[in-house]
């Protein structure tokens, strides 16, 4: 075991599994000869573990190695490569396995965030997104000529996103060199803070100022950064004047985008506007077998139909959903049917667990069998007072996390052994009399749902 | 004679996935162990597992020699939106209790965009709420509908067979002998929340250890006044 495997073995001992996971488990260790580098996510982490646990692990490494005790720093880094590339680049990684910069495709110094999965192959069309689609392709096709810009625009989980990516993807497609860039709008203005605190905001307009395509998604989220805006209306000149090919999308047309200067979106709209409208049943029913199809599941057409009826409002939720009606016929090992779309649709859009109390449960039981709740805390012990008062302490059980004793202190001074008792006679007559297991089923739908 | 003073010490047992009881939460178990859905929501209300599933899944990733993060948002006070930069270079992030920082815009923002850079580079989500998606309170559209994208699970608590499980693990981990009829005496008597059967088990470890005596009826009985 390293020094450093020995340390954090320590730590998981001396620091609650919270601590733990937060602080020290997300750090990375490079070690080089005498050196023990520490690798933080962010300034935050590397701040609290600084202030918190620096001087402990220095300590304890000079406990178990005191003849060759590391000298330890901490940084921000990772020794993880940026993922979005890394099925196609050649990725640069120092000696000491810390990545640095990771190159495009055929271009030097750019990353270029497409994710090869959004194709036009893999995008399902519908009358919904036919316009927008098709403009798409004539843009991968001949970038910068056909349409420039490209603003697409429409509600969240639409496939803005998607398309965005195949029009970078097939670029590349046909010339592997093309400098190409997808990144959303939060992340330009916080590299672009990034640059402006590190003095490298030259760089950083170079960089953007100098590829063949820029796909800037969501760019409602430049509202209100006036340096943000600024900058970016001065990276839209160069690239249009040079006819690189920019696209844009957002969640509303760009006369309505709120907080975005005048000159940019009057730009916006000197190419092609497009919208994506939310896709009607039968193209999400397609969507759904496509996804499928990806995920080399079976979907039978009527669990399409029946999600595809019920999830109206992203595409996102249709995947969610039938991710999960996958995964349960994984686990059941049987084949996907109604029930499980039931259950996926039932956890997506349940309710909070609401808190149920005893109190409620009298109430509820009380009004469904028509009687008092003062009847269910007395001493009568009819057989129309009994057995509701029965089912009323079971779903107590069932219901809460009260102890049994005080359950049989909330139904009027009542013994734990009578809550037992109770308990043990409703599962007996729910398994002998269907109106008992109905009843019983109805009261535990109500108090739960 | 006085009682002798139990010592606080012992090896504190790793949260895994081999101490977690699956009850009626069997599938979302397997989807966990799986590791290869790039986002899953767990919900449910307070002792259903969530945190303990994920560190669970923390302990795996490490395990495997993966790297991760698990931030407690219930900590918001303590916390920075900063704390989630730079997460995305990690094999696994876990998010939990998201409700406590729906509806605080710096946060939102910051989750969005840990959202998408995560997806950018296939590393693994895992996100606990006490509601489905739509009873989050999120403001920020585009991220309310980014919790709809993976398979979503109802976490239930336990019921009365796994409380018991529970009961006869946690003696076993403090290396208490706890027979049945004590165990079911216990449960009929207490409360049964997690946190309860936990803390009324660290009072009966103690007493056991410092008047050296079984955990029988009479004994426990008498400890906790029952």
């Amino acid at each position: 075991m390293d020094l450093w495997q020995r340390c954090s073995k320590h730590l998981e001992q001396e620091l609650s599994p919270q601590q733990f996971n937060t602080w020290i488990r997300p750090l990375q260790v490079v070690e080089e000869n005498d050196r023990l580098r520490l690798l933080a996510p962010n300034r935050f982490v590397l701040d609290w573990v600084r202030n918190h646990y620096l001087e402990s692990i220095k300590t304890y490494l000079g406990t178990i190695s005191p003849d060759q005790t590391p000298i330890i720093s901490i940084e921000i880094g990772s020794k993880k490569k940026p993922a979005a590339d890394k099925q196609r680049n050649n990725h640069q990684t120092n000696r000491t396995g810390v990545q640095t910069i990771v190159p495009s495709r055929g271009s030097p110094n750019i990353e270029s965030h497409l994710n090869p999965n959004f194709t036009f192959e893999t995008f399902v069309e519908g009358k919904s997104n036919q316009i927008a689609r098709a403009a798409s392709m004539q843009i991968g096709e001949n970038p910068g000529r056909a349409y420039n810009p490209l603003f697409i625009y429409g509600g969240v989980g639409l496939g803005k996103t998607h398309l965005m990516h195949a029009v970078g993807n097939t670029i590349l497609q046909h010339n592997p060199n093309a400098r190409v860039i997808y990144l959303h709008s939060e992340r330009f203005v916080s590299e672009m803070v990034k640059a402006l605190q590190h003095n490298t905001i030259d760089q950083f307009k170079r960089k953007y100022r100098s590829v063949n395509a820029l796909l800037i998604d969501d760019i409602q989220f430049f509202a209100g950064k006036e340096r943000s805006q600024e900058e970016f209306f001065h990276t839209f000149n160069a690239l249009f004047e040079s006819q690189q090919q920019i696209i844009l999308s957002s969640d509303r047309f760009p006369k309505e985008v709120g907080g975005l200067e005048e000159r940019l979106k009057s730009r916006f709209g000197w190419g092609l506007t497009v919208a994506i409208e939310p896709p009607d049943l039968e193209t999400r029913v397609a969507i759904l077998q496509s996804k499928a199809l990806q995920l080399k599941a079976e979907l039978p057409s009527e669990v399409a139909f029946f999600m595809g009826k019920r999830i109206r409002s992203n595409i996102r939720e249709l995947e969610g959903a039938l991710r999960r009606v996958i995964a349960n016929s994984t686990f059941t090992g049987t084949s996907i049917n109604l029930d499980f779309a039931k259950n996926a649709l039932r956890d997506m859009i349940a309710a909070q667990d609401k808190q149920v109390t005893i109190d409620n449960i009298q109430k509820t039981v009380a009004e469904y069998f028509q009687i008092r709740t003062s009847d269910l805390l007395s001493a009568k012990r009819s057989r129309s007072i009994a057995r509701p008062r029965q089912i009323a302490m079971t779903l107590a059980k069932e219901l809460t996390n009260h102890s049994l004793p005080e359950i049989g202190t909330a139904f009027g001074g009542r013994d734990h052994t009578t809550v037992i008792h109770a308990n043990k006679k409703i599962k007996e007559l729910r398994d002998s009399d269907v109106r008992i297991s109905e009843d019983y089923s109805n009261l535990l739908r109500t108090l739960s749902s | 004679m006085s009682n002798q003073l139990a010592l606080g010490i012992g090896l504190k047992p790793t949260v895994n996935f081999s101490g977690f009881i699956p009850g009626r939460n069997g599938e979302a178990l397997s989807r966990l162990l799986t590791g290869t859905d790039p986002f899953i929501y767990l919900w449910g209300e307070c002792g259903s597992g969530k945190t303990h599933l994920l560190q669970a899944s923390c302990h795996q990733q490490d395990e495997s020699g993966g790297t991760c993060a698990y931030i407690p948002l219930a900590q918001i006070n303590e916390l920075e939106p900063g704390i989630l930069e730079g997460l995305e270079t990690l094999d696994l992030v876990c998010l939990d209790d998201l409700g406590k920082v729906a509806g605080n815009p710096a946060w939102e923002i910051a989750l969005f965009n840990l959202f998408n850079q995560l997806r950018e580079r296939d590393a693994r989500l895992l996100i606990t709420a006490n509601s489905a998606p739509a009873g989050v309170d999120i403001h920020l559209p585009d991220l309310a509908s980014r919790l709809t994208w993976g398979p979503c699970y109802h976490l239930l608590p336990l019921d009365d067979d796994g409380r018991l499980i529970l009961l006869t693990q946690l003696s076993q981990q403090r290396g208490l002998e706890l027979s049945k009829d004590t165990a079911s005496y216990l449960l009929h008597r207490i409360p049964r929340d997690i946190s309860s059967i936990t803390s009324l088990l660290e009072q009966l470890d103690q007493a056991s250890l410092a008047a050296k005596r079984k955990l029988t009826i009479p004994f426990v009985r008498e400890v906790l006044g029952l």
